[in-house]
């Protein structure tokens, strides 16, 4: 009897111990970012459609993370920034319901009728610039804007303390990059300088270094780490990075000012599935997804993910950062400035 | 003798007593040219209507000629338009000399190599023109430049010897892109010449300078042209190598501000249909040029019902020096970048000299891309894509050409310029108005491969329909008036005359409309869905997102390898239809 009533008690106890070990460790691999009302109506809607500009070596083991734990199937489609804009466009204009949730550098750019205000609860942990103060699209990566060199053909100790001093530099003639678009550099130059000022340093950029004007970031990126050129007035400090990471002969400095842009998450006014878009975009904003972005050299929004390299942060927002967030007709207007400066007709 | 052949026309003697003539076969070919007039007039319309309304993000705006103000108030426009016109006929002429050059040798003359040449010939339209035009860059940069590294060690050279940021390197690095498919258009022609015409001159007392100029190229004359038109269109509508090479060297042409206006965030679509406009415009009067100079179209046909003999010029001792000058040319134009893909291929950053000491060799771009998520599945959509469309372009196609040859001459060069009309206007414009008109339109292909299709046949549309005019043109239409007076009916006429006596230029037209659908990149940018991604928007990835150089290299040597074995099966079969052409027109050979 005794005996019996022991292992009863044993078995009640182990039982007791199970469930509450069981249930902490489910609690432990509940995803911090998984809102539970969202999840049951995220589970009846079944799918979610994304369009990112992300490749899909870094997007699809991304979004596999958010099938593992929600139990749905995401569709990824994956373009450029500026093919997704016209892309979602032509969609909107044949009114049709076709994406979820949209992760590109261009998001804010999208008419705001485009974008359903969300309030994701892991929106609080990202940088406060990284929101936009309708509610419309959140940062989910930063593109930090620098001018980057070839290790091989520069020493350190000979780059421009400031983009005046870039002038001075003759030798450099022809051998000096930029990207054909990089409007929000020479909006951030303005902002720093003043129009006047801004517009005398950059011509005179212009005119010592004639400087040879490239189409696409990551194609600058290698060719700097290549050799093509010595160095790149600017490009984005991720880029130059990923290069590097990857064995390239080049690195970036910081100058002053570091035109700052965020690519970012918005969710569709006319979403097939919106309870899954909004969860979705808590999903990019929570530290499980934030740290999966470094491993390519993308600069995380929350300040509680390690960047890589460790010191990217520290060395970027060492100089004056200024924010720049285009709205369509002010990013033709500054391309149109930045080609009149840099391809004079 | 020709007899005049007025039932042939499915338009002829419309509308008396049309119901009782109506065949199926006739119904067939009014819905073939339906169905080319849908598919062009979707991106035509497109390219219209935003031309000439607001840029609205929301929609068409109100009417205005305000893109056209913006895209041409400026002089620089003059400068585009010059450019344009050199980068196009210096890279027509060059490619047609080359590729002719090769097209002679292989074709008429009994050198050894004409598969090897014919195999690389098509392998070549595998790798897409971005690595074409990146490959380039490596052989003949003036700072990074493996060939103008090694002029300056061997010569002592104190500045690099060649600069391929300038316009003749631009037409270089196209023209070694394109010069097989000169190849490829004319190889056909000289392969039906009737060389019993030439001997005939040698007995007269010709000169080969004589014969070569009053008969050879007259009687090439609409192949050659065909081609010249062909090359002439795809220079000045190219955009890769302006964008790589031309944009740093400061060349701008037509292609690169209509890229530059499609890129912004908005894209500004009215601006690039403005300025393509122009293009379209230069293309339908190189159109109305050719149907004019080749309107006596009979002249040219070397296939007539006499028979003819397709018999190659031995060269005797010159056969291997004529191999050695061909093989060299593809080692100069092919070779060059090729090679230097596939050195690149191996490592992650710019490849080191081959003579380097300590070569870090890796297989990591390999495992890179083989791994990539959707390259499998890209693979296998793209491959299909490319046959389907190849098929569809070729059938409709044949039966355009027909039609504007042969049924409907008065109407000919409006068939012609409508199935030529695809080729000016940007691969982005088809893809958007694509996606528009089938969202719109309740046919529910959105997000599937067959939006793909549509897309892509629209924009191959004017290759298939040179590959068939070249041909159709090359076959006396007496052919076709003997079988009707023994009773053939069309659709025996179309299968049993001339599908076997053109079979030849419509393989090769399938070939190369495979070869370009298997990589393209401009409309797909639009019309992939979950599931049906495509080598090219691959391609697109690995240079924008996050590829190296070695990724993208090897991407661009692992698409070559696969149409190794396709185009080796393809060039079996091609084989195998000329020898049955031959065996066919030996029959009627008096």
């Amino acid at each position: 009897m005794t005996t019996k009533l022991t292992s009863t008690l044993r078995a009640g106890v182990f039982g007791l111990l199970g469930l509450v070990f069981g249930l902490s460790s489910a609690a432990a691999q509940a995803p911090s970012w998984i809102i539970p009302e969202l999840l049951e109506a995220t589970k009846a809607e079944g799918t979610l459609t994304i369009y990112s500009s992300m490749n899909e070596q870094e997007g699809l083991p991304l979004w596999k993370k958010f099938e593992e734990a929600t139990g749905i199937k995401t569709e990824y489609v994956r373009a450029n920034d500026n093919a997704l804009m016209a892309r979602t466009a032509i969609e909107r204009r044949a009114q049709q319901r076709t994406w979820d949730v949209v992760v590109s550098t261009v998001v804010s750019r999208l008419p705001q009728e485009f974008l359903l205000p969300i309030d994701p609860p892991q929106a609080k942990q990202i940088k406060p610039q990284a929101l936009d103060p309708n509610k419309r699209w959140y940062g989910v990566y930063a593109n930090y804007n620098t001018p980057a060199y070839n290790t091989k053909m520069v020493k350190p100790e000979d780059l421009p303390k400031s983009y005046e001093e870039f002038a001075g530099k003759k030798e450099w003639a022809g051998k000096v990059a930029i990207d054909v678009t990089d409007a929000h550099w020479l909006n951030a130059m303005y902002i720093h300088y003043g129009e006047e000022k801004a517009r005398r340093i950059v011509s005179d950029i212009v005119a010592a270094l004639k400087p040879v004007t490239v189409d696409g970031h990551l194609a600058l990126a290698r060719s700097v780490g290549a050799g093509e050129y010595m160095l790149a007035l600017n490009n984005y400090a991720s880029l130059t990075s990923n290069v590097k990471l990857a064995g390239g002969d080049t690195d970036y400095w910081v100058l002053e000012p570091v035109a700052l842009f965020y690519g970012q998450v918005g969710v569709n006014t006319l979403a097939p599935h919106p309870n899954a878009a909004k969860l979705a975009a808590n999903y990019l904003l929570s530290k499980e997804a934030q740290e999966m972005l470094p491993r390519a050299g993308r600069l995380p929004v929350r300040a509680d993910v390690t960047p890589n390299p460790p010191d990217s942060f520290t060395r970027l927002e060492s100089k004056k950062v200024i924010l720049i967030q285009f709205s369509g007709e002010e990013e033709k207007k500054w391309l149109k400035l930045f080609q009149d400066l840099f391809r004079p007709r | 003798m020709s007899l005049a052949s007025p039932s042939i026309s499915p338009l002829a003697g419309l509308p008396f007593g049309w119901l009782t003539r109506l065949r199926l076969s006739h119904l067939l070919l009014v819905v073939c040219v339906a169905v080319v007039g849908w598919l062009v007039f979707v991106p035509l319309s497109a390219l219209l209507l935003t031309a000439f309304t607001e840029d609205n993000i929301y929609g068409f705006g109100a009417p205005t000629f305000d893109n056209f103000l913006e895209a041409y108030s400026s002089w620089h426009i003059l400068r585009l338009f010059g450019n344009s016109l050199l980068f196009g006929c210096g890279t027509a002429i060059t490619a047609l000399v080359m590729g002719g050059l090769v097209a002679w040798v292989v074709e008429r003359t009994d050198a050894p190599g004409g598969e090897l040449f014919h195999s690389l010939a098509l392998l070549s339209f595998a790798v897409p023109g971005l690595l074409t035009a990146m490959a380039w860059i490596f052989v003949l940069s003036p700072n990074i430049g493996w060939l103008n590294s090694g002029l300056k060690n061997y010569f002592g050279f104190s500045a690099s010897p060649i600069n391929i940021y300038t316009m003749a390197g631009m037409i270089w690095a196209l023209s070694s892109h394109y010069f097989p498919l000169a190849y490829l258009a004319l190889g056909p022609a000289f392969r039906v010449l009737d060389v019993r015409m030439e001997e005939a001159g040698l007995v007269s007392g010709s000169s080969y300078w004589q014969i070569l100029r009053r008969i050879t190229f007259p009687l090439l004359r609409p192949a050659i042209l065909s081609a010249l038109l062909l090359l002439f269109i795809l220079g000045i509508s190219s955009f890769e190598v302006p964008r790589l090479i031309g944009r740093p060297g400061r060349i701008d042409v037509f292609t690169t501000e209509i890229q530059a206006a499609t890129s912004g965030a908005p894209p500004s679509f009215g601006i690039a249909s403005a300025l393509s406009i122009t293009l379209l415009l230069v293309c339908l009067a190189a159109i109305l040029f050719y149907r004019r100079v080749t309107r006596d179209a009979e002249a040219f046909a070397t296939i007539t019902g006499k028979g003819y003999t397709p018999t190659r010029i031995r060269l005797g001792p010159w056969r291997w020096p004529v191999a050695l000058a061909t093989g060299l040319l593809f080692l100069a134009a092919l070779g060059f970048p090729l090679l230097t893909l596939v050195w690149q291929s191996f490592f992650r950053n710019l490849a080191p000299s081959l003579f380097a000491s300590d070569l870090p060799f890796t297989l990591d771009n390999y495992k890179f891309i083989l791994s990539y998520p959707i390259f499998i599945s890209a693979v296998k959509t793209s491959v299909t894509l490319a046959a389907m469309s190849a098929t569809v372009v070729v059938l409709l196609t044949f039966v355009m050409a027909w039609i504007a040859q042969r049924s409907a001459t008065r109407y000919g060069w409006l068939l012609d310029a409508l199935a030529f009309i695809p080729i000016a206007i940007p691969s982005v414009i088809i893809g958007a108005s694509v996606l528009f008109a089938y969202l719109v339109v309740p046919i529910p292909i959105y997000n599937t491969i067959w939006i793909l299709l549509v897309a892509y046949v629209t924009s191959y549309l004017p290759y298939g329909m040179r590959f068939a005019s070249g041909g159709i043109a090359q076959i006396h239409k007496e052919l076709e008036e003997v079988a009707e007076v023994a009773g053939a009916q069309l659709h025996q006429i179309f299968f049993r005359i001339l599908m076997p006596l053109l079979a030849p230029f419509l393989l090769a037209g399938w070939i190369y409309v495979f070869v370009l659908a298997v990589r393209e990149l401009g409309a797909s940018i639009f019309l992939v869905g979950p599931g049906t991604h495509v080598l090219g928007t691959i391609s697109l990835t690995m240079w924008e997102e996050g590829g190296s150089y070695g990724a993208v290299s090897a991407l661009g040597v692992i698409q070559i390898i696969p149409l190794i074995f396709i185009v080796a099966g393809l060039r079996w079969m091609e084989t195998r239809l000329q020898r049955r052409a031959d065996s066919s027109t030996s029959i009627a050979r008096p």
